[in-house]
């Protein structure tokens, strides 16, 4: 079921059963509101509904340790270069790892401030929301189902044939890259990244090569097979089975539209008031809420 | 019956050429022949001959999605294929091509019929009922939730089939679909044929397996070099003479050499023995039982060993495993101490195209010895060897990857062996090659088993030619076991075990002469 077929996925559960439309409109509530949000709170419940989405998908222990790695990973970094780079006020050095010295009118070290570590680590919620959102909808949904509902949404058919595409063969180019791997130790080839890292950097270089050929020949194979199958981009296509909404899916929809509209609603309002001073005393409360909590 | 509704029922083929862009040569000219509806026809010829392009002309791909030059005209039964669009192409020609795993495009059999029909825009009722139709009919209808990547190779023909047929073609092309199949397979896959045949379908098959398939065809369409040279019954003399006439004979005579290996020179002799398999299992991950166990093996200088058994018995898996780029689940295997400079193993893997990785054929076969740490003269000395061995000598100077498929298996084999492997693994060497090819490259292999270059060979195969043509011992790997580890003669001459194996008993090994002569392809004690 999943569109990464490499994995496993239980194609059971109410999300994968959920119409392909409203996981994309899913995902592009959650991205607007990982842009629009800025309070630590709203963010980590972003957060937390992401994950209890996921968490529904009933994944193998192993898929969830894969994740969860990816998901590490986006966050390190991003905790990382905010540490570096946080240039707000107050800052307190966390870790100093070159002092500070000057070069000519430049002042220049490396130092790890505490404020910006912590900035990063709620930054990161954004991008983690995201990543794990749209993965759960890719390992929900098969590829076929997929490019209907993206062509449903208007995304031209070319586009959205050549990202499905890609999921199909990315397990096989993981495959061939292994084998070219292989190979090449058999025939003496051994990585030497310290004593001869210039070597090392070209063979690796090179060893893509075989795996860039065999991708070229598959796509025009790939090419050859769609043509004979009438396959064409710019005429319309039914879509089997025909994608059709339940009510829960329906109430579901309106919901998340109903939730982006009210976000933007208030946020722009609270914007507007926060550049122009503008806005009824009234209202008031409700700016200090949202700014607050949202 | 007029002459326009007849004119409807057949394709015609008049005065086709085609030359590629940025070419200056035409790599198919003056091509001109009739299809009648209900045949079954063979195309054959030499690789690069032109068998893939003339069936990418029939299917109209050539010229509407290709930037070469086509002269001449194909006629589609009610169709000139130069102003049809893609839709109407699709339902009169069906294309399948050699790889499976390559032209299947979605990740689910149900969606795989499925794609072709939902770009014909048909209603999903009818959708459904193609998909349970042609399910049924190709034996799949148990596997319509399954995933495409999960499905044997046979059953991956056989979706490929049922996608295509699902568009309701009148004309079926095939490219090679047997070469990747077992005999058991092929036969499966040609009863199909016939029947769809005896429904009133037009049949062109595109392949070098000629043995199984010219008895059930009618016509023998022949290419050389771009040209037709023999279009003719697909039984009889002149169907002979023409296939003999360019090295493709049905039946190939047997070798009737012995094998004297010759102890590598500068080096200390070899022991007797190469490689000892003991125990040796294979299980994958959370699998029920394992896909093979129990095996217990040597292997001697000087032999040629087939390895044959039907598709998905774990032969790849086995080589690898032997390679040592696989881990077995148990057992153990030792193998002899290599000479300095040269290797316990070398492996030409089934697709060679994912060992080449140099710019030149000159560095691609140099690329080993240079590991071992060989010194130049040295590699200089073993580069013309195998290139000149292989027939690849005035190809030294080219990039690997832009050579044709032949050329380049031929590389991966020349580029094992200048390794100097006590083993060299050979994993399908009959994939997408024409027999004199074959013949070509395996002759020369064991040229240097006798010269000491290389050890002993372990191929695997479904070919029972290159079993009685080559081989000097047989392991039979079937149902997660060694079935047998005998002489050619003693298993050809095994009806069950040829069955079990999935080699057919084809005319090589029927014609008791051939196998007789196997006597002197003994291995050496």
């Amino acid at each position: 079921m999943s569109a990464l077929g490499w994995i496993e996925v239980n194609d059971q559960t109410w999300l994968a059963r959920c119409d392909a439309r409203l996981k994309l409109a899913w995902l592009g509530v959650l991205s607007l509101a990982s842009v629009q949000l800025e309070s630590h709170e709203a963010l980590y419940a972003l957060f937390a509904i992401t994950l209890i989405v996921a968490a529904g998908l009933r994944l193998a222990a192993r898929t969830w340790a894969i994740i969860a790695a990816l998901l590490a990973t986006i966050t390190w970094g991003t905790v990382l270069s905010q540490a570096m780079f946080y240039g707000g006020h107050p800052s307190s050095p966390h870790l100093t790892i070159i002092p500070t010295f000057r070069l000519g009118s430049l002042e220049l070290g490396v130092t790890l401030w505490r404020e910006g570590a912590i900035f990063g680590l709620v930054q990161s919620l954004r991008l983690v929301a995201v990543t794990l959102g749209g993965l759960a909808v890719c390992l929900s949904t098969s590829p076929q189902r997929l490019l209907a509902a993206l062509v449903a949404v208007r995304v031209p058919v070319a586009v959205s044939f050549m990202a499905v595409a890609a999921l199909r063969f990315l397990p096989t180019i993981l495959n061939e890259w292994g084998t070219v791997r292989r190979s090449s130790r058999l025939r003496g080839y051994r990585p030497r990244v310290w004593s001869a890292p210039w070597h090392t950097l070209r063979m690796e270089a090179a060893l893509m090569a075989p795996v860039i050929a065999a991708s070229l020949r598959r796509a025009t194979t790939l090419a050859t097979s769609l043509g004979s199958r009438g396959f064409d981009a710019t005429r319309p296509r039914t879509a089997y089975p025909a994608m059709r909404m339940r009510p829960t899916d329906m109430v579901l929809l309106w919901s998340l539209a109903a939730f982006a509209v009210a976000l933007s609603t208030l946020k722009s309002m609270y914007w507007l008031s926060q550049v122009t001073g503008a806005g009824a005393e009234s209202l008031a409360p409700l700016y200090a809420w949202i700014g607050r909590w949202l | 019956m007029s002459g326009a509704s007849s004119e409807n029922l057949k394709v015609s083929v008049e005065r086709v050429g085609y030359t590629f862009f940025g070419s200056e040569r035409p790599s198919l000219a003056d091509i001109s022949f009739t299809l009648t509806q209900g045949s079954l026809t063979v195309l054959a010829g030499p690789t690069g001959s032109g068998k893939s392009t003339l069936l990418r002309i029939l299917a109209g791909l050539i010229p509407n999605s290709a930037a070469g030059q086509m002269q001449g005209r194909v006629r589609l039964f009610d169709l000139d294929t130069e102003d049809a669009a893609s839709l109407d192409l699709a339902t009169r020609a069906g294309l399948v091509l050699q790889s499976p795993d390559d032209q299947i495009c979605t990740t689910h059999v149900e969606s795989e019929v499925a794609f072709g029909l939902e770009n014909l825009c048909l209603p999903t009722p009818e959708i459904e009922r193609r998909i349970g139709h042609w399910l049924a009919r190709f034996n799949l209808a148990a596997q319509r939730h399954q995933r495409t990547h999960t499905l044997s190779g046979g059953q991956k023909q056989r979706l490929t089939l049922a996608s295509i047929l699902a568009m309701g073609p009148r004309l079926l092309l095939l490219d090679e679909p047997l070469a990747q199949l077992d005999a058991a397979g092929a036969m499966q896959l040609l009863d199909e044929l016939e029947q769809l045949r005896a429904a009133g379908l037009t049949v062109l098959i595109a392949e070098h397996r000629l043995d199984d398939l010219l008895p059930r065809a009618d016509r023998l369409l022949l290419l050389d070099a771009g040209r037709l040279v023999a279009d003719c019954p697909a039984c009889g003399v002149d169907a002979s003479a023409a296939l003999g006439a360019l090295g493709l004979e049905l039946v190939s005579p047997a070798l009737p050499v012995s094998i004297e290996p010759q102890d590598p020179l500068d080096s200390p002799a070899p022991p007797a023995w190469i490689a000892r398999v003991r125990g040796l299992e294979c299980r994958w991950p959370r699998a029920a039982r394992p896909l093979w166990s129990d095996i217990h093996l040597d292997f001697q200088a000087g032999e040629c060993v087939a390895l044959v058994g039907p598709n998905g018995s774990g032969k790849t898996t086995f080589l690898s495993t032997i390679a040592g780029l696989t881990e077995p689940f148990a057992g153990s295997m030792e193998i002899s101490e290599p000479p300095a400079g040269s290797t316990a193993i070398g492996l030409a893997p089934q697709n060679p195209d994912l060992t080449l990785f140099c710019r030149t054929v000159h560095d691609e076969l140099a690329f080993g010895p240079r590991q071992l740490g060989v010194d130049r003269d040295e590699v200089h000395r073993r580069v013309i060897q195998a290139a000149d061995a292989l027939g690849i000598a005035d190809l030294l100077a080219q990039a690997p990857l832009a050579l044709s498929q032949g050329q380049r298996l031929r590389v991966a084999v020349a580029a094992a062996i200048t390794l100097r492997p006590r083993l060299l693994l050979l994993d399908e060497p009959t994939t997408g090659q024409d027999p004199r090819q074959v013949s070509r490259l395996l002759t020369a292999v064991r040229r240097l088993i006798a010269d000491g270059v290389v050890g002993a060979v372990l191929f695997s195969t479904h070919d029972a030619r290159l079993v009685v043509r080559f081989a000097t011992r047989v392991l039979a790997l079937v149902d997660g076991a060694l079935l047998a580890n005998c002489s050619p003669a003693a298993f050809l001459t095994d009806p069950q075990s040829l069955q079990k194996a999935g080699l057919s008993a084809t005319s090589i090994a029927r014609k008791q002469g051939a196998v007789e002569d196997l006597s002197l392809a003994r291995p050496r004690s």
